[in-house]
């Protein structure tokens, strides 16, 4: 009798220990991680130029790549997002990117030379996919060969599109950009600043990719012209954005490129040309292209490209819309999805979508009749960053009568 | 007695734990102090040298035996603002080299404009 109650009582003791281990291991784990996370980006806020503390964070990011923990690094990646302006201020898309080449020079380059044994985390989408942009322009830069391109945005589809469902568009655009820094490299001096010599080769190995789409292909292509748009911002290779008139590039280009020039040269008129960010700037600087569909392309993008400078000032959005507020009601339909946009593509890791629920609450949105429109547009993107699971809890945030549209896009 | 030696064993897994993710890797880093002039080279495994020290005013040549063009700059990219003067403004073609005299004291994280996935850090002491 005894040593039965002794066996229970060891069972029991047994469960005990095991059921405290489960929880307290993994909490541990949990707490741990936060802790250390903390405790490496707390010595960089005491750096006193925003550059010192942006490689402080990078150092402690480029550790946990280093240590085969992509998911860590974006962890700390989204702790600087939220703690420091200095980060959130500076280009988070730029930040991804250098994620991104360290990836690739990390998991790629030391590693097997495949895809197949990187763990991308869901938090590889943030900031408009940027870690990818970095990953896939030197992966190509380093083989700009259209085949090997289309395979790996093959397998990239195959691998992530059920969790990252803009994957194989993102991957068609890194193309263009890996196509375009390979070229550059082999013109020589004499050619800088010639725009036709330096986006003619990637154009055409853009066109050459048979088994992408025609958007696919209009993607790369882009791709070509965001390179070329940064080189213009950076002064690089004799080029220089034509503050005057920011698409005159573009109207010399053959007519079937210059949508992928338009769009391209649009991201930078917030930063560029006009003033503070100002919507009313842009539309008068939108007003000089060629025709009113890139010039609502033009307004549209640089909506979205102002948002990216503004994101880290209160909610990230209440300056631009001030200003399309005084705009007519097609610009300001055209500007409240663009704000949407902006606040997905340069909006805190995986909590993108709580800047847009507020900018749809907006007494500006109702007194223009567009709160449906706004919704309707933040449900749209839910996809194109989060998990399933993920969505299924943001629709609980959103207000009901959105909820089973919401719930649907999670399916 | 068996229910506290049951907590201590999981109080030194949660320990153990807990120093591990504390044990940090140092880092390798070459000492070139002595030394007025310091050559660095850009392989296909990125600067070799990749981290050192080196005293103020010691001259770095940089050049790369991969073929291409390649462009050493401060971080951070594409702005190199941390060290303005550290860039070439061009890319450098591969038979040729470029040199930098580091004046500024601290330590200077580094990367290659054209191939912006080789990195390294240079540390610039008194």
């Amino acid at each position: 009798m005894l040593n039965d109650l002794k066996r229970i009582g060891l069972i029991f003791l047994t469960a005990l220990i095991l059921l405290a281990g489960s929880t307290a291991i993994p909490w541990a784990v949990k707490n741990i991680g936060a802790y250390e996370i903390a405790r490496s980006l707390a010595s960089c806020k005491a750096l006193a130029s925003d550059d010192e503390q942006v490689e402080c964070i990078f150092h402690s990011i480029d550790s946990a790549i280093e240590k085969g923990n992509l998911k860590q690094g974006f962890s700390i990646f989204a702790g600087a997002y939220r703690n420091f302006t200095s980060f959130s201020s500076t280009g988070c898309h730029r930040h991804a990117h250098r994620v991104g080449d360290s990836v690739y020079y990390r998991y790629y380059i030391l590693g097997h030379d495949t895809l197949d044994d990187i763990d991308f985390p869901q938090e590889a989408t943030a900031c408009g996919y940027g870690l990818f942009h970095g990953f896939l322009e030197h992966l190509i830069q380093d083989r700009p060969d259209p085949e090997f391109a289309m395979s790996v945005c093959e397998a990239l589809d195959q691998k992530l599109s059920r969790t990252m469902k803009d994957i194989r568009v993102i991957c068609y655009h890194g193309t263009g950009h890996g196509y375009t820094l390979a070229h550059a490299e082999n013109l020589p001096r004499a050619l800088w600043g010639n725009i036709q010599e330096f986006i003619t080769t990637p154009i055409a190995q853009c066109n050459g990719m048979t088994r992408a789409s025609e958007s696919e292909k209009e993607d790369c292509r882009q791709g070509v012209f965001n390179v070329i748009a940064d080189w213009m911002e950076e002064k690089n290779y004799g080029f220089s954005y034509n503050t005057d008139n920011p698409f005159a590039a573009c109207d010399a280009l053959p007519s079937n490129i210059q949508y992928a020039c338009y769009y391209e040269m649009a991201q930078k008129i917030g930063g560029l040309v006009a003033a503070h960010n100002d919507p009313v700037a842009l539309s008068v600087v939108a007003a000089k292209a060629s025709t009113p569909e890139f010039a609502t392309l033009a307004f549209s993008v640089g909506i979205a490209g102002m948002i990216q400078q503004t994101i880290a000032q209160g909610n990230g959005y209440e300056a631009v819309l001030d200003g399309c507020d005084t705009l007519s009601s097609d610009l300001f339909h055209t500007c409240l999805e663009s704000i949407v946009w902006g606040l997905y593509e340069h909006g805190p890791p995986q909590e993108e979508y709580k800047n847009v629920l507020s900018l749809c609450e907006e007494s500006a949105v109702t007194r223009h009749e567009e709160e449906s429109f706004c919704y309707n547009k933040a449900l749209a993107r839910l996809t194109r960053f989060y998990t399933s699971e993920r969505i299924a809890s943001v629709c609980e945030e959103f207000p009901k009568k959105y909820q089973p549209a919401c719930k649907d896009t999670a399916k | 007695m068996r229910l506290v030696s049951g907590f201590g064993i999981l109080i030194i897994i949660v320990a153990g734990i807990f120093i591990f993710s504390q044990n940090k890797q140092t880092p390798q880093i070459s000492d070139f102090s002595d030394q007025t002039t310091v050559n660095v080279v850009l392989t296909d495994h990125g600067f070799e040298p990749n981290h050192f020290r080196i005293k103020k005013d010691t001259e770095i040549v940089f050049s790369t035996n991969l073929g291409k063009q390649f462009w050493p700059a401060s971080n951070i990219h594409p702005s190199h603002g941390i060290y303005p003067e550290f860039d070439p403004k061009r890319p450098i073609e591969p038979e040729q080299t470029w040199s930098f005299v580091f004046n500024k004291v601290g330590s200077w994280g580094l990367h290659d404009h054209v191939r912006s996935y080789y990195t390294g850090i240079i540390e610039v002491i008194e």
